[in-house]
């Protein structure tokens, strides 16, 4: 007969083992559904960027509105992607999903001109050739009109060097290659806008509807830290005082200032004029344009850095003396400098590629048309996959300038 | 008597408690051991083959460059298991390139990327 005591004794062992066996069950479950979903994530991860690469190969209106694609028509890998535009710049957004687990992944668009001719300058077909002087140095090939380049001698000063050229010329046709579009511009602000108050930190995801904070008076951008999917616009002026932080947002205004030391990464897109003071950074990439009905302006004052591209553009055509656009002696901008139906007064140094129309250059001793006078243009020191910010061109290839 | 019996008692309780110590020790021994085949013989072969796939595949995935970059098979052996890469070009810049890494007898993993010339 047995004892009650070796009953319960046995009940004591089967439930221990039971309950060490149902651990370890639940366990290797446990192990083996975190081990699927990791895959699955690192799968999702790859899909977004394979739909990107995807995405860019294809023509630019493509995915305008959103297509959900399956990537490599097996029917395991469904991605959603997205294209629109962020001012003069372009985004794409994709999504990745498989059953309860997704993947966003959203990024800036950059572009690269198809041909490799690698274009330092070009200046339209007019009957004036282009004049340098000083110690202008002219890197990459150029368009020029047909009557070339000559050398000039303003002010006591001649031009210095072997070459007037540092690389292949070409003439120029009368009108410059580029097309530009501002559909982008056109529609920002159809959002609902909220009123600008005493906000000091805005970071916005593009994952996100945008932010608009927007005033029809002046506004001061100070103290302030505005990052990601926001828009600043303003019926008057904007203005960018140092002690504000702004990355990856769209300034738009008729008038826009940034004050002396401002260290910035926007779209400065202003209707009217646009003014940059000296020492200000705008980091890459940043965008500079006026876009004006009348005829607007763009000023950028000495020691400034600029990282990204200027573009320029006016409803009437340029005075014969004015100039439209100025940039500075001591300023350093790295991109592409367009600006079409306007004066170019360039006094600094551009590393990347110069389009203008018309160059002016307003000097104590006289107004001179078509002349550089101890101008930088170099096309070559631009890094190899370097990516401009605007698509100047209708084949420009796109490429991701930065993941946001 | 009673002194002795009272020792006795004890020395069988004693025993009794050592007796099932060593019972549950064995159990959980049997248990651990039971738990580590289960593992060794069956679950980890599976994950640590489809890590070393995953592997194999991102390192040379990570070495494809434009100039590098063929349209075609290429096929490699490494330890037991055999990558298996074939790329098709799709677009003007864009190729599919898909992997299989198998060992003798079976596929282990297959992937598709799409590779977007940056030059």
């Amino acid at each position: 007969m047995l004892r009650a005591g070796t009953f319960i004794y046995a009940l004591f062992i089967m439930f221990i083992v039971s309950m060490l066996t149902l651990l370890f069950l639940s366990q290797t479950r446990l192990f083996s559904n975190e081990i699927s979903r990791m895959q699955v994530r690192e799968r999702l991860e790859e899909n977004c960027i394979s739909a990107i690469n995807y995405a860019l190969a294809r023509p630019s209106q493509s995915f305008q509105g959103g297509t959900a694609i399956d990537l490599f028509g097996k029917g395991k890998d469904s991605v959603l992607i997205r294209k629109y535009t962020w001012g003069l710049m372009d985004v794409i957004s994709v999504r990745a999903k498989h059953h309860d687990q997704q993947r966003n992944k959203t990024a800036l668009l950059g572009y690269r001109p198809a041909d490799s001719l690698k274009t330092a300058l070009y200046l339209t077909n007019s009957e004036s050739a282009l004049h340098i002087s000083g110690e202008t140095r002219i890197r990459g090939n150029v368009f020029l009109p047909e009557a070339g380049v000559k050398r000039a001698y303003i002010a006591g000063a001649s031009y210095f060097g072997d070459s007037l050229i540092y690389g292949k010329q070409f003439v120029s046709k009368k009108t410059l290659p580029l097309s530009i579009n501002a559909k982008g511009w056109d529609i920002l602000g159809q959002q609902p806008a909220n009123e600008i108050s005493d906000w000091e930190v805005i970071e916005n995801s593009f994952a996100d509807s945008t932010i608009v904070l927007t005033d029809f008076e002046e506004v001061y951008l100070e103290d302030i830290t505005l990052k990601g999917n926001i828009l600043i616009s303003s019926e008057s002026l904007v203005e960018i005082h140092p002690t504000a932080v702004l990355e990856d947002v769209i300034v738009k205004a008729p008038v826009i200032r940034v004050k002396k030391g401002a260290n910035i990464s926007a779209q400065l897109l202003a209707a009217d004029t646009l003014i940059i003071e000296e020492d200000c950074v705008l980091h890459y990439p940043s965008i500079i344009a006026v876009r004006s009905e009348q005829r607007g302006f763009i000023a950028i004052a000495g020691n400034t850095k600029v990282y990204g591209d200027l573009w320029y553009k006016s409803g009437k055509d340029p005075g014969s003396t004015s100039i439209d656009v100025h940039i500075d002696k001591e300023v350093s901008l790295t991109g592409r400098l367009m600006v079409e139906r306007g004066n170019l007064q360039l006094r600094g140094k551009v590393r990347g590629e110069v389009y203008a129309e018309d160059l002016i250059l307003h000097h104590p001793v006289g107004i001179y048309k078509n002349h550089l006078l101890s101008v930088q243009i170099d096309r070559r020191a631009l890094w190899k996959p370097y990516l401009f910010p605007v698509k100047a061109r209708e084949n420009d290839k796109a490429n991701v300038i930065k993941w946001l | 008597m009673a002194l002795g019996i009272r020792k006795n008692k004890a020395k069988l309780k004693a025993f009794t408690l050592i007796e099932n110590m060593v019972a549950v020790t064995l159990i959980l021994l049997v248990f651990v051991g039971a738990s580590y085949a289960f593992l060794k013989f069956s679950m980890l072969p599976k994950w640590q083959e489809q890590l070393k796939a995953q592997s194999l595949i991102e390192q040379d995935y990570s070495l494809i460059n434009t100039e590098k970059l063929t349209v075609g098979t290429v096929e490699e052996q490494t330890d037991n298991y055999h990558l298996h890469r074939k790329t098709d070009r799709q677009a003007e810049r864009l190729f599919l390139v898909n992997y299989k890494v198998s060992t003798d007898d079976r596929i282990i993993l297959e992937k598709n990327y799409y590779y977007l010339e940056s030059e």
